[in-house]
């Protein structure tokens, strides 16, 4: 009969808890532990009960690990990212490119809004001296 | 590394004994059986991770992750080395102890307490 797995939700309580650097280290080398030394000497609850508290136990060093890597899911999804794009050049330039114009035009479009609808006219009293619709008629006559 | 050793904790002078022990097969499952025979503790596995990745940022330890070679057993391990900084940490604080323990009786230093 083979040994039976480790408890479902303690695992994944330290797979959530620990930092993507090092969770795979660390969890296989439980679940190593656990399916070679407990398993087979332990009744399957004796075997749980183990395993919830190496977990429990390990909350505290896991929130350490974590605090000292916050970026680490961040760089691993940069990381990925990066490998992907180099796999696919043609789908990477295209991204690029699309991200050039998106930028550049939006960026453009803001300059010319902010020159003409945001900032004051350069002038001490822009609002006076805008001329009304009534001048602009007065002085056609 | 700076070139100036920090001090070194208890159980921070406990893993890296554990580590010069164990030599090239150091890895956390071998640490934990390690300080479990020799010290009498039983230490988690999120304890040791912390203090092994605080070491290896101070400079003292230096890890690997090997593959398994095996197709059945492919999973990644890692590995601990002891460095040179390290060795001169250990061995500081070593010394440490032993200047603090010279010319020590516990017995007097006891009965001296006694009002």
């Amino acid at each position: 009969m083979s040994p039976s797995p480790p408890p479902r939700l303690a695992r994944r309580l330290l797979y959530a808890l620990l930092p993507s650097l090092d969770r795979d280290v660390v969890i296989a080398d439980l679940d190593e532990e656990f399916s070679h030394s407990i398993a087979p000497r332990r009744s399957r609850a004796g075997a749980n009960l183990w395993y919830w508290r190496q977990v429990m136990t390990s909350l505290p060093g896991a929130a350490r690990l974590r605090a000292r890597f916050p970026w680490s899911d961040f760089v691993r999804d940069m990381s990925h990212g990066v490998r992907l794009l180099r796999r696919n050049p043609t789908f990477a330039i295209a991204a690029v490119a699309t991200l050039t114009l998106g930028i550049g035009a939006t960026s453009a479009v803001f300059t010319v809004a902010n020159a003409m609808l945001l900032r004051p006219l350069p002038m001490p009293s822009p609002i006076v001296s805008w001329p009304s619709w009534n001048s602009i008629v007065r002085a056609r006559r | 590394m700076s070139g100036r050793l920090s001090y070194l904790g208890e159980f921070e002078q406990v893993v890296l004994l554990a580590v010069a022990h164990l030599g090239d097969a150091a890895s956390g499952p071998g640490l934990r059986a390690e300080i479990a025979s020799r010290a009498g503790r039983e230490v988690s596995i999120g304890a040791i991770y912390a203090t092994l990745d605080r070491l290896v940022a101070k400079g003292y330890l230096r890890a690997r992750d090997e593959a398994g070679r095996e197709k059945a057993d492919a999973r990644v391990r890692r590995f601990f080395a002891l460095t040179r900084e390290g060795a001169a940490a250990l061995e500081a604080a070593r010394d440490m102890q032993v200047r603090m323990w010279r010319g020590i009786d516990l017995r007097k230093a006891v009965k001296a307490r006694k009002p």
